[in-house]
This record gives structure tokens, C-alpha cells and sequence, in this order.
């Protein structure tokens, strides 16, 4: 009897000893609770990765979103999504990206050349501002105070031995699209991705290059070596204070000589979208973005408290816990395991989005000093 | 010498398939009939069971707040390999390792594995066994990643078939209640209740 008791405790003992214990952020049958179905959501999302959502105004005020060559709009009130009609929309291409500001709605569609579509809340207009470049437009940006740039693709070269990708960025204004500078013409680098301003110059990160300056003469800017090729950077917002620049395994302070944070995680974490949201409780919370790559299959998001980034800049690290804007059970059942492809942040209506990777559009509603948590839209 | 002993087991069984089909040991119809009257549990007796089964989640009871709640688990697969020593006339104890994984609603996994030690009962008439049995122990919960170990207690009962003097075949059908306690996060505190029902083969040692 003794040594049946022996052996028992014994196995008990290897188990403990031998099996990874990592004993998670809450409860593990709680967690299961929460589980949704993976179709919850609406069925154009699931799965897909939108290119992007935005809030147009007007009556009814809508979010706009796409996915492939669908463009789908709900009622800032509503659940709803619907499909929009495009008039002229081209054939065989999707849409690359779109913005918006105030009431107007821009997207573009690609491989289609030159192709930006403006819908000013009743009237779509197709040729807008007579971009003629011969080439696609890949992505959209708009900077906070409504400034515009479209930027379009050139490859050349058909094999992997002599393809090359240029990208030029334009700036949309008084009714034409012009350039933005000879340094971002043509320029061999990542596709610029995201645009941030402190309402006198811009910022447009672009993989290994970051470009900096006014609309219309935007220069290279001396980065670090910790953005480059094989360490791209994506994101890039303003708080009203510093721009932050989302890169590989770091965040930047490019208002502070690019000053770099502590590590995200791992130095090959590739940091896909930055954005300063309220807090829960009050205050306001950083969100980065983590997308998954080869190298590194980390996915969801990392946060931290705002404040921490008026601090020595080296000194900011992510939090431990998820209870920002959501809470620890939340986020290991919903965003957790899915690849961040961008934030959105309707700071009227206070909704959060995240678009993920194959994973489909989340939101998440600030109010009462409360985030309600993540859901499938 | 035990050692032989388990490795034939583990060899019976991994013939089980066949090997219930090509026994060379009189079948239980065959046997003596004392051995069928009288209760062959006796002081020194020992078992080794094998079971592959269903896995049924049932509810999560909330210890913190009350009420109960879905699992959010798909019906999912049970299987498990047991000792038993006969210290007493009819009743046993022994350890019990077993396996339990089921899919999520979300497509994700989760899977159970307990260690538990094991209290048995045996009211045999012969060529029938009901074999009610209570068990505790620690399992190891593991989802999402995340690795919980937790108390288990299981109850439930065993009614065979003694098909040889080596054999025995039928059903074990158990409740099992795992119970997660969180001294820092009460809310989260939960009673797991499952039920899993196998078929089963006990070698007799």
C-alpha cells in the first residue's frame, strides 16, 4: 500500500515537474466562457483582413469598411453592415485602401491605375482630382488636419532577379494631386503605410524609410539603424505632444531623435500600428499592434499607460495585464490570437476598431469612463 | 515480478483489436463454476485497465457568483490507463491517469489530463462486474496556452463483462468535477462538471 501511495505521489511530482506551467491571466474555465463562435461576426469580415474603416459624417453618420473588391458601410448607430455600389467601380481590381474626413470618403482600387474614388455623402465621383500617373494607387493616407496623399506603385523588372518596387506619394490639393517632393518619388523602399502630423509637418513611415517635412517637400529623415529592411517600421501617430513611430521590436520618439523604447517582447516583433486611446478608470492607454510575421508568429497587442511616454522614452515597456481596454478574459478570447493589421480610433463615437489579419474587424466602445471590450463586427 | 508482468499487458493491449478475437484462454462461458459465484477480488489481485471513450462537457457552476454557465466545448474524447491493487476482500485502490480534449466554439483545443488516485468496489456475479469507484487527485488544464493545475474528483462506475480469467470488457461511465480556485481573482473561481463514458478492458494481472 505504502509503495502504491509512493508511486502515486511520484507521478503527481513529475507532472508538476515536467509539464510547462504557465498559469495564464485569469481563470482558464472563465476564459471559455467567454468564447464567441468564430462566425459571429458579419460574414464579409470573417476571415478577411479589411483594407480599411473609417467614420464618413453626415445623416445618418456611417463607418465605412472594405474587404477585397466590397465596400460595406453601417450606421454609426446600427449593427448592420450593408454593401455599397460603387458606380464604376473597376473590374478585377480591389479596393487598396481608404480615408475619410468630415463627410467625404475617399478610396482606391488597385492594380487598376490611378483610381480614386471620392463620395461626398450623395454623388460618387470617379476621375477624383485627375491623379494620372500610369500606376496603381496602393494606399490612402490622411493626416489628422484632413491633408491627403495618395501613393502609387511602380514595379518593373519579371523575374525575382531584376523585379523592383518604387513607390511616389502625392499630396491632394486645390483640386489636383501633386508631388510631394522628389525624395518620395520613385523611391525604392517599404510602401508607406501610415501618416501622422503635428499640424505643420508630416510623417510618412515607409518600412525602412520614414519621410518628414510639409506636403509638398517632404525629405528623407535621418533614421536610426534600428529601422531598416529586415526591421521595418509601419505605424506612426501623434499625441499631441511626440511622434511615435511603431517599428520592429521597438517603438521611436521621432520627435526626440527617433529615441527608442525598451523592447516589445522580442526584437524581431514586428509593431504594425500605434495609437493612444482613453484608458479605463481614466487616463489614456498606448496600443501597439503586433503582426506576425516568419520570423516572430506573435500576435494581438500590446498596451501601456500614456503617461509613460512623456518619461525617459528608453524607460517604456508594455504592461503585463490587458485591462486598459478591455480586460485579461476578454482579450485572451478575441484579439489575443489574431495578427493586427491596424487600429482605428472614432473619437467621436468612441469606438476602437482593430483590423486583423484573416481574423476580421473587432470593435471595442468607450463609455463612461469604461471600454465595453472586444467584439466581432 | 511485475515488470513482465505490465509489459505483456501493455502488448495485450496493444493487440486488443485481435487479440480479443484469438484468445486462448477459456472463455468465461468455459470457466468453473466456482469461479463465476464467487468473488475472485481478493487480498493481492490486480488490474490494469485501459478505456477510449467519449468526453461530454456539462456546465461551469460559478463559485463566486452563482449560476451556471455554457462551456463553450465541443463534445469531445476520453481515454485513460489504471492500476488497481485489491486490498480487501472486493474493494481496491490503485492511480488512474488519464486524457480528455475537446474543441472550443472559437476552434481553439483544450484538454485535461488528471493524475488521480483511486478507491474501487467490486460486486461481481458472475460473468458480470459493477465496479463503482471514486477518485481524486490534480489535473493538468491546459488552453489558450495557459496551463492550470487543479483538484479533480470523479465518481461513477464500471459494469463489465468477465470475458476470460484475463479479461474483463465494458462500459465505465464517470463524473468528473474540477474546480479552479483563485485566491487572487475570486470571480473567476469555477466547478468544471464533465461526464465521460468509455469503453473499457481490464487485463487481470
Amino acid at each position: 500500500m505504502k509503495r502504491i501511495l509512493n508511486i502515486a505521489a511520484a507521478i503527481l511530482l513529475a507532472a508538476a515537474v515536467l509539464v510547462s506551467c504557465e498559469p495564464g491571466p485569469a481563470g482558464l474555465f472563465a476564459l471559455l466562457e467567454e468564447e464567441e463562435p468564430l462566425d459571429k461576426g458579419t460574414a464579409a469580415f470573417n476571415a478577411n483582413t479589411a483594407a480599411f474603416v473609417t467614420r464618413v459624417n453626415g445623416a445618418p453618420d456611417y463607418y465605412y469598411a472594405a474587404v477585397g473588391a466590397t465596400l460595406l458601410r453601417r450606421d454609426v448607430a446600427g449593427t448592420t453592415w450593408e454593401t455599397v455600389s460603387v458606380p464604376g467601380a473597376p473590374a478585377g481590381s480591389i479596393i487598396s485602401s481608404g480615408v475619410s474626413f468630415g463627410t467625404d470618403l475617399y478610396i482606391s482600387y488597385a492594380p487598376a491605375a490611378d483610381t480614386i474614388f471620392h463620395f461626398d455623402g450623395t454623388t460618387w465621383d470617379a476621375t477624383y482630382d485627375n491623379l494620372s500617373t500610369g500606376d496603381p494607387v496602393q494606399s490612402l493616407l490622411m493626416a489628422s488636419n484632413g491633408q491627403m496623399f495618395a501613393v502609387t506603385q511602380a514595379s518593373t523588372g519579371t523575374s525575382s532577379s531584376d523585379y523592383s518596387t518604387e513607390y511616389s506619394i502625392f499630396y491632394d490639393t486645390a483640386g489636383t494631386f501633386a508631388s510631394s517632393g522628389a525624395a518620395v518619388t520613385d523611391v525604392a523602399s517599404g510602401r508607406p503605410n501610415s501618416v501622422a502630423t503635428d499640424g505643420s509637418d508630416y510623417w510618412i513611415v515607409a518600412g525602412n524609410k520614414v519621410f518628414t517635412g510639409v506636403e509638398n517637400s517632404l525629405a528623407e529623415d535621418a533614421i536610426p539603424a534600428d529601422i531598416s529592411a529586415t526591421k521595418p517600421a509601419f505605424g506612426a501617430f501623434y499625441d499631441g505632444v511626440r511622434v511615435l513611430i511603431s517599428g520592429t521590436g521597438y517603438l521611436f520618439n521621432a520627435s526626440a531623435a527617433y529615441a527608442k523604447s525598451g523592447t516589445f517582447g522580442s526584437a524581431e516583433r514586428r509593431l504594425s500600428s500605434v495609437i493612444v486611446v482613453p484608458k479605463n478608470g481614466g487616463g489614456n492607454a498606448t496600443l501597439v499592434g503586433v503582426k506576425s510575421w516568419a520570423s516572430d508568429e506573435y500576435t494581438g497587442y500590446y498596451e501601456y499607460d500614456a503617461a509613460l511616454n512623456a518619461g525617459l522614452f528608453s524607460s517604456v515597456v508594455p504592461s503585463t495585464a490587458y485591462d486598459m481596454v478591455s480586460d485579461n478574459s476578454n482579450y485572451v478570447t478575441t484579439l489575443d490570437d489574431l495578427s493586427i493589421e491596424g487600429f482605428y480610433f472614432d473619437s467621436v463615437g468612441q469606438v476602437l476598431f482593430a483590423r486583423t489579419v484573416k481574423g476580421g474587424l473587432w470593435s471595442n466602445t468607450y463609455s463612461g469612463g469604461v471600454w465595453s471590450g472586444w467584439d466581432r463586427e | 515480478m511485475r515488470t513482465p508482468r505490465f509489459i505483456l499487458a501493455v502488448l495485450l493491449t496493444a493487440t486488443l483489436t485481435t487479440g480479443a478475437f484469438a484468445q486462448t484462454e477459456p472463455p468465461a462461458s468455459d470457466l468453473p463454476a466456482a469461479d463465476f459465484n464467487a468473488n475472485p477480488y481478493v487480498r493481492g489481485e490486480q488490474t490494469l485497465s485501459f478505456s477510449l471513450g467519449t468526453f461530454f462537457p456539462i456546465t461551469f457552476v460559478n463559485l463566486y457568483a452563482g449560476g451556471t454557465a455554457d462551456t463553450n466545448l465541443k463534445i469531445g474524447a476520453g481515454f485513460g490507463i489504471s492500476y488497481s491493487y485489491v486490498v480487501a476482500p472486493g474493494f481496491s485502490v490503485g492511480g488512474e491517469i488519464e486524457g480528455a480534449t475537446c474543441g472550443t466554439t472559437a476552434e481553439s483545443s483544450f484538454f485535461m489530463v488528471p493524475f488521480t488516485a483511486k478507491a474501487s468496489w467490486y460486486f461481481v456475479k458472475m460473468p458480470f462486474e459493477i465496479v463503482p469507484s471514486v477518485s481524486a487527485g490534480l489535473a493538468i488544464v491546459r488552453y489558450e496556452g495557459y496551463t492550470n493545475f487543479n483538484p479533480i474528483l470523479k465518481g461513477g462506475a464500471a459494469f463489465l463483462w468477465r470475458q476470460s480469467s484475463s479479461w474483463s470488457f465494458g462500459l465505465d461511465a464517470q463524473a468528473w468535477t474540477v474546480w479552479q480556485f483563485y485566491g487572487d481573482i475570486p470571480q473567476d473561481n469555477r466547478l468544471g462538471i464533465f461526464l465521460d463514458t468509455r469503453l473499457t478492458a481490464v487485463y487481470h494481472l
